[in-house]
């Protein structure tokens, strides 16, 4: 019988791993919470509002290549959107929510290819209506066709803002600044990775061309440090910080604006990973806490694999080739993996993610947050947006000696809200680490990684293979 | 230069969505109505209900269990902070729910 298998997001990894999966004869199931596929990389606007595209004729090209693979396999497999998967157990069971229903799903193998989100540095007013993730303005913009402001200040970290800077220029915006904490030099000396990476190189030169034509000011070593306005922004302020990320006294610039997007990059979506024991790692620059994979993604629970972003930040392409390689081992009678020709089926693959890793590696270095950045937030700035915790509370917390992520989210309840700690789990842990906690800890992922009404869970259809 | 802006900014209304290039048009085929604190809002067929208050300039979508305006944050669906009551059902989340014509969208105050 031919083994089934259940993937987990319908991102690049999601995408190319079904494909390959289904090409070796697997069973294959795909969930993911989007009503189409893409991920958010390459998230596809709904058919009434698609219209002209801000992306670089390259990406665009990558993107429909996919799409358009995946949709080709779309009769041979199983595709469920709209579908939250928000538990999965040491045993393989995966539990999944689709309008007011819940189910449980068994299979041979599991794929998690749930991808990364973004984070910030919180800052006083940061939850001011108006501020928001760069990623989620260029969302907006993409699968929504709307500009997230009328004037909009793009700042953080990373090659993201200037992207999506560009994004809302192409589009008819206005960008009234674009800050960045490290500067594009601090990856130019790596010139082999960036060989390997060109066609990455090559856009990002023109993203940032078009926000020089503009004219927009653009400032290095920026970052906001405090918005102005009661019910929405009405403008931030900027500030130059040094190499420690400490804030230089007399450098604060006052920019009008209407919205702040603001990104310092990216932490795993690993809450299913960590609930089915797997065995996790500390990477920051590459996410933070990922789970253990070996080349084929296979993690320390059996059955269970992990590809793409989801098992450390490499970008979209990495993801890809990953999800090749992932995809057939997840096919693949266990036994199969271990023979050497298994490995020589998937050499281009392999060779690829090895490749394109590189530069991803040579890009951490401008996604660097310094640990002064920190000391951003002031006594009333809500860290935990869902709990209302402000830094004054947590720091009583941690002052008490309340250090562990599960203790200081007893303690104070943040984590406890909504969002489930997805927004503010990694200031709570980088500011544990500024009082001393001696390691970085996980918090305990429970059951559900998705609030979930009661009402959906008795509406629970029986376990069953896929 | 940059008290300049300051004023040019604020004095400047202009680039409001509809003048905006590249975003496509909407006109009555495309387009779906629903209400948003008892005020008529038009939206894109496809389009969220956030994104369509955001077009129409409206920003606060929520007022906290503290009193604060929330607004939209992630724009994927995993922050909660955009919880609107839709149809008199609390916590949908604005970003993720399409707008449908008649849809009656009010701001969540609190937990309802």
């Amino acid at each position: 019988m031919a083994r089934s298998l259940v993937i987990v997001g319908a991102g690049p990894a999601g995408m190319s791993a079904a494909i390959a999966a289904q090409a070796r004869g697997a069973r294959v199931t795909v969930v993911d919470e989007a009503a189409r596929p893409g991920g958010q990389i390459y998230r596809q606007a709904h058919p009434a509002l698609i219209g002209d595209d801000f992306a670089e004729a390259s990406e665009r090209a990558r993107k429909e290549r996919l799409i358009g693979a995946f949709e080709r396999v779309l009769d041979r497999i199983e595709y469920r959107t709209e579908t939250s998967a928000f538990a999965l157990f040491k045993t393989g069971e995966l539990h999944i929510a689709s309008g007011s229903r819940t189910e449980a799903l068994r299979a041979d193998a599991i794929i998690l290819t749930t991808g990364v989100r973004e984070i910030a540095v919180p800052f006083p007013g940061w939850t001011t209506p108006g501020v928001m993730y760069a990623g989620g303005a260029q969302a907006l913009l993409k699968s929504q066709s709307v500009l997230a402001g009328r004037s909009i200040v793009v700042c953080g970290t990373g090659p993201l803002p200037i992207v999506v800077a560009a994004q809302i220029l192409r589009a008819g915006g206005s960008v009234a600044a674009l800050a960045t904490l490290n500067s594009l030099k601090v990856a130019g000396w790596q010139l082999p990775a960036l060989w390997s990476g060109r066609e990455l190189v090559r856009e990002g030169l023109r993203y940032l061309t078009t926000v020089i034509r503009a004219r927009v000011p653009r400032l290095t070593s920026y970052v906001p440090v405090r918005v102005n306005g009661r019910e929405q922004v009405e403008s931030v302020v900027l500030a130059r910080v040094d190499r420690r990320g400490v804030v230089i006294p007399r450098t604060e610039r006052e920019v009008a604006c209407d919205v702040v997007a603001v990104n310092y990059g990216f932490t795993a979506n690993n809450e299913l990973a960590a609930m089915a024991g797997i065995t996790m790692r500390h990477d920051p620059p590459r996410g933070g806490w990922l789970p253990v994979v070996d080349e084929f993604g296979r993690t320390s629970v059996a059955r269970i694999f992990a590809a793409g972003d989801a098992a450390g930040l490499r970008g979209a392409l990495v993801a890809e080739a990953e999800g090749q390689a992932v995809g057939a081992a997840a096919a693949a009678d266990p036994e199969e993996i271990t023979r050497p020709d298994f490995r020589a089926g998937l050499a281009v693959a392999l060779a690829a993610r090895e490749r394109l890793s590189a530069f991803q590696d040579a890009m951490q270095q401008l996604l660097l947050v310094p640990s002064g950045l920190w000391r951003l937030p002031t006594d009333e700035t809500i860290i935990c947006r869902c709990e209302n915790v402000t830094l004054a509370a947590l720091r009583d917390a941690l002052t008490a000696g309340y250090l562990a992520p599960n203790t200081i989210k007893r303690v104070t309840r943040a984590g406890m809200g909504w969002c489930g700690g997805r927004t503010c789990l990694h200031a709570v842990s980088a500011l544990a680490e500024l009082h001393g906690a001696p390691l970085a800890e996980m918090m305990t992922p429970r059951p559900l990684a998705r609030p979930i009404p009661l009402a959906s869970l008795a509406n629970r259809a029986p376990a069953g293979r896929p | 230069m940059w008290r300049d802006m300051l004023t040019r900014v604020r004095s400047d209304a202009g680039l409001a969505q509809g003048r905006a290039r590249n975003l496509g048009k909407s006109d009555d085929e495309t387009s779906v109505f629903f209400s948003f604190e008892n005020r008529q809002v038009k939206a894109r067929v496809g389009q969220s209900v956030a994104a369509a208050l955001l077009a129409n300039g409206i920003r606060t979508l929520r007022i906290d269990e503290a009193g604060n305006p929330k607004g939209i944050l992630c724009g994927i669906g995993y922050c909660f902070e955009c919880r609107c009551v839709i149809d008199d059902e609390p916590d949908r989340r604005a970003c993720m729910v399409d707008a449908k014509p008649g849809m009656r969208v009010r701001r969540q105050q609190g937990l309802a």
